[in-house]
């Protein structure tokens, strides 16, 4: 093939690149979402950085093609980054678990052309690019927003964390790629960049795996509080005002059982009027947090008093509906 | 457990005593005729302020009531319960009789007298009660213009000091025979008076529970005062939050809290007052809960355990004393001859405080 039949090619097919890519980008953003579903959290929380399907530029990828040191043999099909999508996350693990669903979609055949932990592995003492890098090919011909796409077309899908990704926007024009030439001194830095950003990674790991547990902690407890005023008919507002709020009383809370405050509830069936009343003077009682209070203050009254970040008369009302004397 | 929980008032009346008069007349009461209209803000207010005084943690006493004459407190109380017209009629009644009670002293103040009924509990427990409250008096500040005017308001009545009411409170507690089906009421009376002492003599301290209610305390006190101590001290001493070393003055503390002056022990107040750890206190607090001791107030007794609280002391010419628990005090303090103007003493352990 020569450089004008490369480029008549390209050409014609561009619009099916960009196509692919734009379902490529669809579909894994709809696995991101499933995924965030189950985890309890939010997309854009989760996703740090989504880039939209980009289209080489000709003439890079003529320069690819035919300016290499090793020849391509066949350089249009053996060049698969024609068109590019990348997804970067917060933590490795993040990473693995998307880069574990896009290889199980049937969406697409997958062929995984990096993967940074294989490569830790081969190679211990380097310390460089590191990355995810699938090639997703079309299974079949189909059509997506108007454009015939052909079967085998590919897409490079990136997935890496965000420390991966300073590293790389730090670099990617030049040391890693081994036919230009960097001084030993940068060359040497940049490894110990590399290097520092394993490390950061793992604390992000850590450090990740303790939030989410206290959130999910934190979220059993609302979640059985809403189910059951769901179920008595009662219909409290959403949203993360009352956060500050558990986070007051989230030394108090630890160690509660589901159980003990079930059984709280049972033997107190009048608290839902009770909320149900209070709830249209004070937004409190309209939110599932309130009966984890009512709880705190039959078991804990003393410490609550102390650690109780509102007005009092709030409190108080609680303690009269309980039966107990709010005193100095 | 409270036994006030889910207040709900659905009556309420208000009515005025007087002092005796300095002619050494009974003043008569101003009875009203139509019950209050209650708002929610009423409601809230008078809710809170009988759960301060009766509810759970409070300093309240449960009482039985002693006056079994056919016209006693308890019998006329009842009548509050039935119909609106029954609740107006039997609250004049029994304001009469508080007014009379008050007679005994010139020293005894007026005040505001509510009577309210409803139910608690979530078995919707039928209550009356009778809250007297004595009126304070303040300044209210008025914004004039440029400046700022005072003005006296001297008849604010059930502000949020405790000191200024008393409460009775009489609770139906009705059960279902699971036998008979009989419908079986047992009347609970709950009393909350700051002025209370044991000694029913004083007259300012006993017209309110006494002469007008027709109760006083419970004679099973002795038997929760020495179950008070038993609990305490397993507690203390088998507790694993509690060191060692502080175990016996813990035990110590209890031993002074049962002998002091106060007519009344009460679980929390201990608990806050001599553990500092407040996870320490909610678990005290359960542990006497689970025992069956009320978490109110309860009259002292210390008959049962006089024993282990005695102290024993050694007096020495020179104004030198010794004190101790009076059962260790043999095995702590060896007592050696008195020889050339001293006698030798051995004392058990190390010294602690040197004050």
């Amino acid at each position: 093939m020569t450089e004008g039949e490369f480029r008549s090619k390209f050409d014609a097919e561009a619009e099916q690149y960009l196509a692919w890519g734009k379902y490529v980008h669809t579909q894994i953003s709809k696995i991101i979402s499933t995924h965030c579903g189950s985890q309890k959290v939010a997309p854009k929380d989760f996703t740090k950085i989504s880039f939209d399907p980009r289209v080489k530029e000709i003439n890079s990828l003529i320069a690819k093609a035919f300016y290499r040191q090793k020849p391509y043999k066949n350089p249009y099909v053996e060049i698969t980054d024609k068109v590019g999508v990348r997804f970067v996350f917060l933590t490795e693990s993040d990473v693995r678990s998307i880069g574990d669903l896009v290889k199980q979609s049937s969406d697409w055949i997958v062929r995984q052309d990096r993967d940074f932990e294989i490569e830790r592995e081969l190679q211990p003492e380097r310390f460089e690019y590191q990355s995810n890098h699938f090639i997703l090919f079309s299974k079949s011909n189909f059509e997506f927003e108007g454009v015939q796409i052909n079967a085998e077309t590919p897409c490079e899908v990136q997935l890496r964390t965000l420390l991966m990704h300073a590293y790389s926007e730090l670099t990617h024009d030049t040391i890693y790629k081994p036919n230009l030439r960097a001084t030993q001194k940068v060359k040497r830095l940049v490894a110990r960049c590399s290097a520092m950003t394993e490390v950061a990674g793992e604390i992000f790991e850590r450090v990740s795996d303790f939030f989410q547990e206290e959130r999910l902690s934190k979220l059993q407890y609302l979640n059985f509080s809403r189910d059951y005023l769901k179920q008595k008919g009662f219909d409290p507002i959403e949203g993360n005002h009352f956060d500050y709020l558990l986070d007051s009383i989230s030394d108090l809370i630890a160690g509660v059982k589901i159980d003990d405050i079930s059984k709280f509830l049972e033997e107190k069936p009048f608290l839902i009027d009770r909320l149900q009343e209070k709830s249209q003077i004070d937004l409190l009682f309209s939110h599932p947090v309130a009966i984890i209070i009512y709880y705190l203050v039959q078991i804990k009254r003393t410490q609550i008093r102390r650690d109780w970040p509102f007005q009092n008369e709030l409190l108080e009302k609680i303690f009269v509906d309980l039966g107990i004397a709010f005193e100095q | 457990m409270s036994f006030v929980q889910n207040l709900i008032l659905n009556r309420v009346i208000a009515h005025q005593v007087y002092p005796k008069g300095t002619d050494g007349n009974e003043v008569q009461p101003f009875l009203s005729k139509s019950l209050i209209t209650l708002n929610t803000a009423f409601k809230s207010i008078i809710s809170s302020r009988i759960v301060a005084a009766v509810g759970s943690d409070s300093h309240c006493v449960e009482m039985e009531m002693v006056d079994t004459s056919p016209g006693n407190t308890s019998v006329l109380g009842k009548n509050l319960i039935h119909t609106d017209q029954d609740f107006i009629t039997y609250s004049h009644v029994l304001t009469r009789k508080l007014s009379s009670a008050q007679q005994v002293s010139r020293n005894i103040p007026g005040g505001l007298v509510l009577f309210f009924s409803g139910t608690v509990n979530s078995q919707n427990h039928k209550f009356w009660g009778v809250l007297k409250a004595e009126k304070l008096d303040g300044l209210n500040a008025v914004q004039n213009g440029d400046s700022i005017e005072l003005e006296l308001v001297d008849d604010l009545f059930l502000t949020p000091q405790t000191k200024m009411y008393k409460i009775g409170m009489f609770v139906q507690e009705s059960e279902t025979d699971e036998d008979s089906g009989e419908i079986i009421v047992n009347e609970r009376i709950f009393i909350f008076d700051q002025n209370m002492t044991t000694d029913e003599t004083k007259a300012p301290a006993i017209y309110f529970h006494r002469t007008f209610l027709g109760a006083r305390f419970s004679p099973t006190d002795k038997k929760l005062t020495r179950d008070f101590y038993n609990i305490a001290r397993d507690f203390i001493n088998s507790s694993t939050q509690i060191d060692p070393e502080d175990k016996p003055v813990f035990i110590d503390d209890l031993k002074s809290y049962l002998r002091g002056t106060q007519p009344t022990f009460h679980v929390r107040d201990f608990a806050i007052e001599y553990f500092e750890d407040l996870a320490l206190v909610e678990n005290f607090c359960s542990a006497m809960s689970a025992k069956g001791i009320p978490d109110t107030s309860v009259a002292k007794d210390t008959t049962y355990i006089k024993t282990k609280l005695k102290r024993r002391s050694l007096g020495f010419t020179n104004s030198i004393k010794i004190i101790g628990n009076a059962d260790t005090f043999g095995d702590n303090v060896v007592v050696g001859e008195f020889v050339g103007g001293f006698t030798e003493i051995k004392i058990r352990g190390e010294i602690l405080k040197n004050e």
